[in-house]
């Protein structure tokens, strides 16, 4: 009860700071319908036409780069958002006055990211709608279910990374090696705008390195086709290990880390 | 009863370019409950360091430290729920939100239910006379006002033990004088808490402490009440008076006192007069009769900066590194 208490205020205090911001707290909302419009004018390149690479997910083009474009905005922040939200708590001094309350030390470091995460849900969920209400994105087929079971088993693992980043942080205090890493990797080969099959071969190995890539690709299938779960079952599988290597991994190195900070006196460090 | 504060053998050592830095270097101490206790010495002395490891941001490499009988190791999550810390920082705020936002939020960190947390913020806020800024955002509060919300935050959840970091640090005098009264009059006297305090200022920490520890380059010289530490350095209690009205022969009346060893005027300001009482030992009430007896109009009398300096300065000689 109290943890959900705590996270409904580390939620409610990102929401007032941002929106502290006026104009660029609506400025994003902006951006991110205009985003939609981008993509939806990108893909009138391609008319009428059905690129052989689609033929998968049995559907256009725009759709395919909506929910590729909305849903890799949406990843990201979870790869990259615990280790932003923390060097900015360090640099307002405000870590340890988080860190001596009675609040767990995990949910302190990371819970001031909680806010975006939830309006990047928001956001895609209208980014998604609006995509196809008004400019006709084709989501008749989904199967939301097997989409939502799936966008949650990689939300586990890219925040499994997003804690690793926090940790870098907590040793090294700017992450942005790991953020960069994450972003490239996300948009030249996770399949962002572009299927993973129209990359070089010799590039596809990569590809399937990445959570990412499984990510989008299931999820297209769900989003676009209508896949099942039992169709699905291998991305959720290897998002499932991803999920499995991920979490404990960047649970040892939160704590590995912040033992570090304490040893060395360097938790307000920045 | 079992101390407040148990410390035995503290040891911590900061990594250095040049190997590592000893901040403490087996500290011991005992704080029982309802004391209020002042931690003086030098900058670089270990006295941050000391306050971070006793509320857990600071985990030392060797030796035991208890806070109201929790383990900072062990136990850190009990010592965190039954301490309250005021850093020395004041911009240790969220500078858009507003004073009470930040209270509710730090107090919903403290497991306050939401309603609970807005009652006790409104509580403090108003105890601390920031009820008329209570919903600008901190960055437009003067340094006193956040120095204020500083300690509110650290009564949110009303602990048993509040470490306060140089809490008048960059305050107006007269600021520093009202949160010094609320802090012995209100914390420790009313409801019994337990405080650990450090500070510069000499004067606070003579007025406020039952008792002083001076640590030194990590080591602790002396422990005891701060008239005491003087006179066991080796001097008598140094009192400064300022009085109103004409200073002729002043001192001599004054000298004629019991208990006071000498008086030299220190200085005449106006109408003023200000002198310094050496004393035998530290003064009682019933010099504020004499002074009524003499006809004396106080402005102001307390115990001179110089005591603790020199304490200071004795036991860093006495004991040899």
């Amino acid at each position: 009860m109290f943890r959900l208490l705590t996270v409904t205020a580390l939620i409610r205090r990102g929401f007032l700071h941002a929106a502290s911001y006026r104009l660029n707290f609506f400025g994003n909302y902006l951006g991110a319908l205009l985003v939609v419009v981008f993509y939806y004018v990108l893909a009138q390149f391609y008319g009428q036409a059905r690129p052989a690479a689609l033929a998968a997910y049995a559907g256009d083009y725009f759709t395919f780069l909506l929910i590729g474009g909305v849903l890799a905005r949406f990843f990201s922040l979870g790869f990259k958002q615990f280790a932003r939200e923390l060097e900015h708590e360090l640099a307002a001094g405000t870590l340890e006055p988080l860190m001596v309350t009675a609040t767990p030390p995990a949910l302190a470091l990371l819970g001031p990211a909680l806010w975006t995460l939830a309006e990047g849900v928001v956001v895609a969920g209208a980014q998604l709608a609006v995509g196809a209400a008004f400019l006709g994105a084709d989501l008749t087929r989904a199967n939301w279910p097997a989409a939502l079971a799936l966008g949650a088993l990689t939300l586990v693992a890219v925040a499994g990374w997003g804690a690793l980043s926090a940790a870098f942080v907590l040793v090294f205090k700017r992450a942005d090696p790991l953020s960069w890493l994450a972003d490239v990797t996300l948009y030249m080969f996770a399949g962002v705008y572009f299927p993973v099959a129209a990359l070089p071969a010799a590039l596809q190995p990569i590809a399937w390195a990445l959570p990412l890539s499984h990510a989008l690709e299931g999820l297209r299938l769900a989003l676009m086709r209508g896949a099942t779960l039992t169709e699905l079952w291998r991305y959720g599988l290897i998002l499932a290990g991803f999920a499995a290597v991920l979490a404990p991994v960047s649970a040892w190195a939160l704590s590995a880390a912040l033992a570090r900070a304490r040893r060395t006196g360097s938790l307000g460090h920045y | 009863m079992s101390p407040a504060i148990d410390v035995v053998d503290l040891v911590h050592a900061y990594p250095g370019p040049r190997g590592p830095v000893e901040a403490l270097r087996g500290v011991a101490l005992a704080v029982p409950p309802g004391e209020f206790f002042g931690l003086f010495g030098p900058n670089g002395a270990g006295k941050t360091t000391f306050i971070r490891v006793l509320a857990t941001l600071v985990t030392p490499a060797a030796g035991a430290a208890r806070v109201a009988g929790w383990d900072v190791r062990r136990d850190a999550a009990r010592v965190r729920a039954a301490i309250g810390l005021v850093f020395s920082n004041e911009y240790s705020f969220y500078g858009r939100l507003t004073g009470r936002q930040n209270l509710e939020f730090f107090g919903a960190l403290q497991n306050l239910a939401p309603r609970a947390a807005r009652r006790r913020a409104a509580e403090l806020l108003a105890f601390f006379g920031l009820e008329r800024a209570a919903d600008a955002p901190v960055q437009s509060y003067s340094t006193g006002m956040r120095q204020k919300l500083n300690v509110a935050r650290a009564l949110l959840h009303d602990p048993a033990v509040v470490f306060l970091d140089e809490p008048t640090k960059g305050l107006d005098a007269l600021t520093a004088e009202a949160l010094r009264a609320l802090l012995r009059r209100e914390l420790v006297e009313r409801q019994g808490k337990t405080i650990l305090l450090t500070t510069h200022d000499l004067q606070e920490m003579e007025q406020l402490c039952d008792r002083v520890a001076i640590l030194e380059a990590g080591r602790l010289r002396a422990v005891g009440a701060p008239a005491e530490l003087a006179r066991e350095a080796g001097r008598s209690v140094v009192y400064r008076l300022e009085v109103a009205g004409p200073a002729d022969g002043l001192a001599e009346r004054l000298a004629r006192l019991p208990g006071v060893l000498a008086v030299e005027p220190a200085a005449v300001t106006g109408p003023a007069a200000v002198l310094d009482l050496t004393f035998e030992h530290a003064p009682d009430a019933d010099l504020w009769r004499l002074f009524a007896d003499l006809g004396l109009r106080v402005v102001r009398f307390g115990p001179k900066e110089e005591g603790l300096v020199t304490a200071l300065k004795e036991f860093s000689r006495e004991v040899p590194e």
